[in-house]
């Protein structure tokens, strides 16, 4: 089990004060905000980087800060993997010198610490990279060696700022995965920045949602980012399910008892991957439309019709999936018109090539592969 | 170049180089702590730093040569035994140091503070000690600002004459740098001497000063790097 992360702390910033308490037992705990909400203050709080926290941070049973019994751990005690949002790799080295720096503090051999850094390097895809000097790398190059430094530093607490930030699209979909991974083998807790709702469900258990410093809201990752999203005109569902069938331009992914048709891709049969699909992209039907180009059309029942900044947004659980949301957003008019109240049957419509893929199993593969 | 020149020339270099060994490592490390570390009294410290920057050589001189009279603090009686201080090479190098340690200290300062104190911490959060932090992130970082700081250091200890003349006297083969050779010179009136020495200075100066530019001014970086 991933040892319970305590938070509880108060630091003076320039124009609010960070206020964020919370426990949590879960794997990858979300910090979820705007920028400029705190949210890298937060994690450099936790690191020790800065002055002035008052509060009390523990992981487990190790205590890092604590005010009422004097105890402050220096930053090399934390033992803490921090991935920044500039990557922060030491510009002086190579990228494999500084894998190796971060590797000196695991307690493994020599040879196992090599093999070590030799499996991030692999996992990450740095085997070009690891002559080159950090100036001379791309941002996403960057993000992956700090993560791959992070990784081989062999931490009690994993802290990612926003690693997916200054990455295009198609990284992310390669690293997310490699996040999920760390996520499921690790057994120590991440924290995880980010403003991207996506790759908080894709990543998190939990989130905590900042807004000024002060802490919003905290709970499971999509029903959270679902309430709090209430107030914003689109949401994007995320969804993970099995290839189950590939045809000649959609593949069918099984997310749980009903079956989704999404664009195909490189996806192949018995993979596991991740989808977004925009509230906007779905239409609510009330009846099976007959004639239809759109590949989808869900059978689904009204969870909850909330009020939103574009009209409403109407909370679906399709059927025989139990747990499996999907929130539609439509205008008051449409409401109003078909009726939408909390339990009617709709039928959620929606194109498979509005699925996009969030984290593609390529990475996955190959990881598997070898083990 | 004569015989006296080459001695003045000689000596000159030597106390330069000694000057800059002996306040090298101090001068960086009150770089280094006025950079990064907050502690009471630091602006005192600052202040006691720059001083030697302001204060006339010669009034720096004079309190060495206080200090290490006779009957001064550090003086023979003090301590017991001759120290060998006052008109001596050593001197010669000492009024350099405390002449040029606020030049080094200063700029290494500079150096440190060019540095992403980030980097320090992320060495840190790695598992790093504050002493290998310092050695293989900090130093080597700031390296170019710390050579270019003993650069000036020795720069400075070249051309030192007021509290050089006032410790070390004025022997020539002994205690006489070229700044020393050059002021007799003037006052015996063989201005053609002079003149010579001042040549051999210049070409000296140059010579540094085009070395430091060459080595650590801007663009030496992409001359260095390019294959």
């Amino acid at each position: 089990m991933t040892p319970r992360l305590q938070i509880a702390l108060e630091l003076q910033l320039a124009e609010f004060a960070l206020r964020v308490r919370f426990e949590s037992d879960a794997r990858c705990v979300g910090i979820f905000g705007p920028s400029g909400c705190g949210k890298t203050s937060l994690l450099e709080a936790i690191a020790g980087w800065r002055d002035g926290i008052r509060g009390r941070i523990a992981v487990g049973e190790r205590v890092l800060h604590d005010d009422a019994r004097g105890l402050r751990l220096s930053l090399r005690e934390r033992g803490i993997g921090y991935v920044p949002q500039d990557a922060l790799l030491f510009p002086h080295w190579s990228v494999l010198r500084n894998l190796q720096e971060a590797a000196r503090r695991s307690a493994a051999g020599e040879r196992e610490r090599a093999a070590e850094i030799a499996r991030a390097v692999e996992v990450l895809g740095l085997a070009q990279l690891t002559a080159r000097a950090p100036d001379t790398l791309s941002g996403g190059e960057r993000q992956r060696v700090a993560l791959a430094r992070a990784l081989v530093s062999r931490p009690a607490l994993f802290l990612f700022d926003e690693p997916l930030g200054g990455v295009d699209l198609e990284l992310r979909r390669r690293i997310l995965p490699w996040l999920r991974r760390i996520r499921d083998m690790a057994s120590v807790p991440i924290v995880f920045v980010s403003h991207d709702p996506a790759e908080v469900q894709v990543l998190c258990d939990e989130v905590v949602v900042l807004e000024r410093g002060e802490l919003r809201a905290h709970g499971p990752a999509g029903a959270t980012l679902r309430a709090w999203h209430s107030r914003s005109e689109r949401f994007e569902n995320v969804f993970e399910g099995l290839v189950v069938e590939v045809g000649a331009s959609t593949a069918r992914v099984d997310v749980g008892g009903a079956c989704v048709q999404v664009a195909r891709g490189s996806l192949r049969i018995g993979e596991r991957a991740c989808f977004a699909l925009d509230s906007d992209d779905v239409l609510l039907a009330l009846d099976p439309p007959r004639g239809l180009s759109a590949r989808n059309g869900l059978n689904a029942r009204v969870k909850a019709v909330t009020a939103c900044a574009g009209g409403s947004r109407v909370d679906l659980e399709l059927e025989g999936c139990a747990g499996v949301l999907l929130s539609a957003t439509l205008s008051s008019e449409a409401v109003a018109q078909l009726s939408i109240t909390t339990g009617r049957a709709v039928v959620a419509v929606f194109k498979s090539s509005s699925c996009g893929l969030l984290a593609s199993p390529d990475v996955a593969r190959s990881i598997a592969s070898r083990d | 170049m004569d015989a006296a020149t080459l001695d003045a020339l000689r000596i000159t270099l030597l106390v330069a180089l000694g000057a800059t060994l002996l306040v090298g490592l101090p001068a960086i490390a009150v770089g280094f702590a006025l950079a990064r570390w907050r502690f009471p009294g630091k602006g005192v410290v600052e202040t006691l730093v720059a001083l030697p920057l302001v204060l006339p050589p010669t009034a720096i001189g004079y309190l060495l040569l206080s200090l290490f009279a006779r009957d001064g603090w550090l003086g023979p009686a003090q301590l017991g035994f001759d120290p060998g201080v006052l008109f001596t090479a050593r001197g010669a190098v000492l009024a350099s140091a405390v002449v040029c340690f606020p030049l080094v200290a200063r700029s290494a300062r500079a150096a440190f503070e060019s540095v992403d104190p980030r980097l320090e911490r992320m060495a840190q959060s790695l598992g790093a000690s504050p002493l290998r932090t310092l050695a293989t992130v900090s130093v080597p970082l700031a390296r170019r600002g710390l050579a270019a700081a003993l650069a000036l250091g020795f720069g400075r200890a070249l051309g030192e004459f007021g509290a050089t003349v006032i410790v070390a006297g004025n022997i020539p083969g002994r205690t006489q740098t070229l700044a020393l050779a050059i002021f007799n010179d003037i006052q015996a009136g063989d201005h053609e001497h002079a003149l010579r020495l001042v040549g051999w200075t210049t070409l000296l100066a140059f010579a540094l000063l085009w070395s430091i530019e060459r080595w650590l001014g801007p663009g030496a970086r992409a001359r260095n790097t390019t294959p």
